[in-house]
């Protein structure tokens, strides 16, 4: 990997045309973290009920939960050493190299723009629902998802504060639905429910399908918590990134996980019961129904849901810019989509390149490949691509815990590498078993395809091509420290903390 | 029993086994770390050991049917090795937080030394002991009076004939932890001569005087005595030098002389600054006090020959003149005339 280019000179403004403005404190982070996560509170966590039972998701969720806080752990760590737009992309390039920081490039991009996709499919879905109560017409959804974008782009484009004001309002919508359901459901919650899924000769009521329904509900409760780790992306937009995005990672990932076990109680635990909630496309909705009978009126669930989705739309639009702007500006997507807007100071060309690929991804698969579920396809293409990105930064940190402890590091995981390989096992065992399933495969290879793709273009152009962007730098500048001898290389100075 | 039937089926047996399943994993995770990152991580496998064994503890009326029937004989040999690996894993967690915490961690950061490793392999021998009569007493009911009795006499023993090695080490272990010295240190120990820390073992530290000889002080000694140190907490000395001027001299004028005899010194510190105090009259002559600091007491020597020729050059430059302090010893006729052979000997000499 040595023998690669050494990043090209940057000529004259070629930073100062691709920069950022800092605005985002910890309560923006944390606002952005849940908003990415919440539509998974909403749906498609409940399909586990039925694979796994409600005993069988229970344990799911508790393992997929301390996966997701080794992984937001060695994340806090590696986003306050290294606090650079590109997120994952910054930790594989410093610890892996420029192919690994390729892959991960290209992983984010895909994950968030195809998770933005997969979104716009559901807005589009509760934007018809509430079309029809009033007008009793249904709209094309090729349409819906253009004009979803078209308003979703526009505030990203705005800027970062308007973005951060508006997730941080959408978040607190969200859970405050979340929080009426639960006062709502509270009274009604009785673990019987839960229980009532068919249970198999190889079950029992709690575990219906018997051991092997855990490994099959994993996937589903990773809905749960999944893409929280973008904020890693949110680095070069907040304030003091050292300080406040271990807090914003951190509290974004307890808020979601007591949520998600609220959730996961108060809304299987409720009639109609699990078999029905499990089976529904809105668990929420069925759940208030069961509860509130006739007095709910579904276009009010369409309006709750709507905003639970465009939390998520919103902030995956944002990671998907970020991702694709840190790819760019490095060299290893054209740097032109690495622009930034002169007074928004917002990366407008890589939020319209993102809307394009996941808008063009949606239609592809929606009118070409005739398929029905255009959601699961995409779905399932992001799942793939963030399990190959949580592989390598979890790989990438236990790199960088053994060849470099005398790193600066302003903040230490307390999990230490024992949780990043912790995060890394059952990563890496969800993806095995998500991928073991027959209807993942088409997803797979599609992304597959993608992940080819950019290899193609790294090897041909990119890799001549790369730019001194602030993530190469640090890189370059540690490459003595992680790929040589680290004993010739002094340690950072002034203020460093050193991994004991 | 069918497997089904066993399986978990209320909520605590469904967290115990998430609980099986997450230790187990970060467990395993605990070791690959060890292997591939970083030895210190077997302290998270230490705790991590202990949950998945509690975890165990817990199931072992669901999961012996399920998972343990061919391994063990029947639930209570179950129960018995789940005990015994919460036990172990206990110990061994105290051993590794002993070892991060304290050998490595208190121990090492306060003194330059290390700890003795007599004093950790003792320390660990008794952790794995205690846990090992704890398992044989509670885990498989049998006595261990006779062997604690037995244990007991043998530490008596041990004790007894490594009393005053084992009262060096624990000197060695005190003195460690309050600092009074460290190596490098100038010191001086009670009624001994001064000199350089050159080595502090398990046993003894070994100070080199200025004439190149080696002290070596046995632990307790230096712990029951009172220890001068020259160079911490902070390496600034000050030295005082009588000198003396006839009566008559301005004391100003002399101050100034002396001041800047001192000041011009090579190894004298200009801050704490240097000063000469007047004394007042003594034997018929003006005693003055020359004080001045130095901060590497090796060089006191030194810099006194330094500061003397400098003063004795600055006041031959001046109108002054040096005194020496003169008594007038006058011997009374009486006396002499009764001991002639004294009188001689006086006049002889």
């Amino acid at each position: 990997m040595t023998a690669l280019a050494a990043p090209a000179p940057v000529a004259g403004d070629y930073l100062g045309r691709r920069r950022l403005r800092r605005f985002a404190g910890v309560w923006s982070l944390w606002a952005l973290g849940v908003s990415v996560v919440i539509p998974g509170e909403f749906a498609g966590w409940n399909y586990g009920l039925i694979t796994g039972g409600f005993g069988g998701l229970l344990v799911a969720t508790l393992v997929v939960s301390v996966m997701y806080l080794c992984l937001c752990f060695s994340l806090a760590e590696m986003s306050a050493a290294m606090p650079f737009a590109g997120g994952g992309y910054a930790f594989a390039r410093c610890a892996l190299g420029k192919r690994a920081g390729a892959i991960v490039a290209t992983a984010q991009s895909i994950q968030y723009s195809l998770s933005a996709a997969a979104v716009v499919v559901s807005v589009g879905d509760a934007a018809n629902e509430i079309i029809r109560y009033f007008w009793g017409i249904a709209l094309p959804e090729p349409l819906l998802w253009a004009v979803a974008y078209a308003i979703f782009v526009l505030i990203n484009i705005y800027g970062i504060e308007l973005t951060c004001r508006i997730a941080l309002l959408l978040t607190v919508v969200a859970l405050g639905v979340l929080a009426y359901f639960a006062i709502v459901a509270l009274p009604h919650f009785d673990i019987r429910l839960a229980l009532d899924v068919p249970v198999t000769a190889r079950g029992s009521s709690w575990l219906p399908n018997g051991m092997t329904g855990i490994a099959w509900a994993i996937p589903f409760a990773v809905w749960f918590l999944v893409d929280i780790e973008m904020l890693t992306l949110a680095s070069e937009e907040t304030e003091h990134p050292e300080r406040h995005l271990p807090k914003g990672i951190l509290s974004g990932i307890a808020t979601l996980i007591v949520t998600a076990l609220v959730v996961l109680f108060l809304n299987s635990a409720v009639p109609p019961g699990a078999r029905i909630i499990g089976d529904s496309s809105q668990p929420l909705l069925t759940g208030f129904q069961g509860i509130l009978g006739d007095r709910m009126r579904p276009v009010l669930f369409a309006v709750f849901a709507l905003l639970s989705y465009a939390a998520g739309f919103h902030a995956m639009i944002f990671a998907a810019g970020r991702a694709i702007f840190a790819q760019a500006r490095a060299g290893y997507l054209p740097t032109v989509l690495s622009l930034t807007h002169r007074t928004r100071r917002t990366p407008y060309l890589a939020l319209i390149a993102g809307t394009l690929f996941g808008y063009g991804a949606a239609l592809v698969i929606m009118l070409a490949l005739n398929e029905v579920h255009v959601d699961a396809v995409l779905v399932t293409m992001a799942v793939f691509a963030a399990i190959v990105s949580y592989v390598f930064q979890m790989i990438s940190f236990l790199v960088l815990r053994r060849r470099a402890p005398q790193m600066k590091r302003p903040f230490v995981s307390i999990l230490g590498a024992t949780g990043a390989m912790t995060a890394l096992v059952i990563s890496a065992a969800a993806g095995l078993l998500s991928f073991s399933n027959d209807s993942y495969h088409a997803g797979t290879f599609a992304c597959v395809l993608l992940f080819a793709a950019s290899a193609l273009y790294f090897q041909l152009v990119a890799r001549h091509r790369l730019r001194a962007s602030p993530e190469e730098v640090f890189a370059a500048a540690h490459q003595a420290m992680i790929r040589g001898n680290a004993a010739a290389v002094p340690a950072a100075p002034g203020g460093a903390r050193h991994v004991a | 029993m069918s497997p089904s039937a066993s399986l978990p089926n209320d909520v605590f047996d469904v967290l115990t086994l998430a609980g099986i399943i997450v230790f187990l994993i970060t467990s395993l995770s605990a070791i690959l770390s060890s292997i591939f990152v970083k030895k210190d991580n077997l302290l998270y496998l230490g705790t991590q050991l202990v949950l998945l064994s509690l975890f165990l503890d817990f199931s072992t009326h669901w999961s012996y049917a399920l998972w343990f029937s061919p391994i063990f004989r029947d639930v209570g040999q179950q129960a018995q090795f789940v005990e015994t690996l919460l036990l172990l894993s206990i110990a061994y967690t105290i051993d590794m937080t002993l070892k991060v915490v304290v050998w490595e961690g208190v121990l090492r950061r306060h003194g330059e030394r290390s700890v003795p490793p007599l004093l950790i392999g003792a320390t660990r021998t008794l952790v794995y002991l205690f846990a090992l009569l704890t398992i044989l007493q509670f885990v498989f009911d049998k006595s261990i009076t006779a062997l604690a009795a037995l244990s007991g006499a043998f530490a008596l023993i041990i004790g007894l004939s490594a009393q005053s090695t084992l009262g060096e080490m624990f000197a060695g272990i005190a003195i460690a932890l309050s600092r009074p010295l460290r190596i490098g240190d100038w010191v001086r120990i009670g009624n001994l001569d001064e000199g350089k820390v050159i080595d502090m073992t398990w046993r003894m530290v070994r100070i080199e005087t200025k004439d190149r000889m080696v002290l070596n002080v046995p632990n307790r000694s230096v712990a029951d005595q009172s220890i001068r140190n020259f160079s911490h907490p902070n390496n600034t000395v000050r030295i005082s030098e009588a000198i003396y001027f006839p009566q008559g001299e301005d004391p100003a004028r002399v101050q100034a002389v002396l001041t800047a005899a001192i000041a011009a010194a090579e190894g004298a510190l200009a801050e704490p600054k240097p000063a000469a105090l007047y004394r007042g009259v003594k034997d018929s002559v003006c005693e003055y006090t020359m004080r001045y600091y130095i901060d590497d007491y090796g060089r006191k020597d030194a810099v006194t020959e330094s500061v003397w020729k400098n003063v004795l050059a600055h006041v031959a430059r001046s109108p002054l003149a040096m005194a020496f302090p003169r008594r007038i010893v006058e011997v009374r006729g009486d006396e002499a005339r009764d001991d002639p052979p004294a009188l001689a000997a006086a006049a002889e000499s």
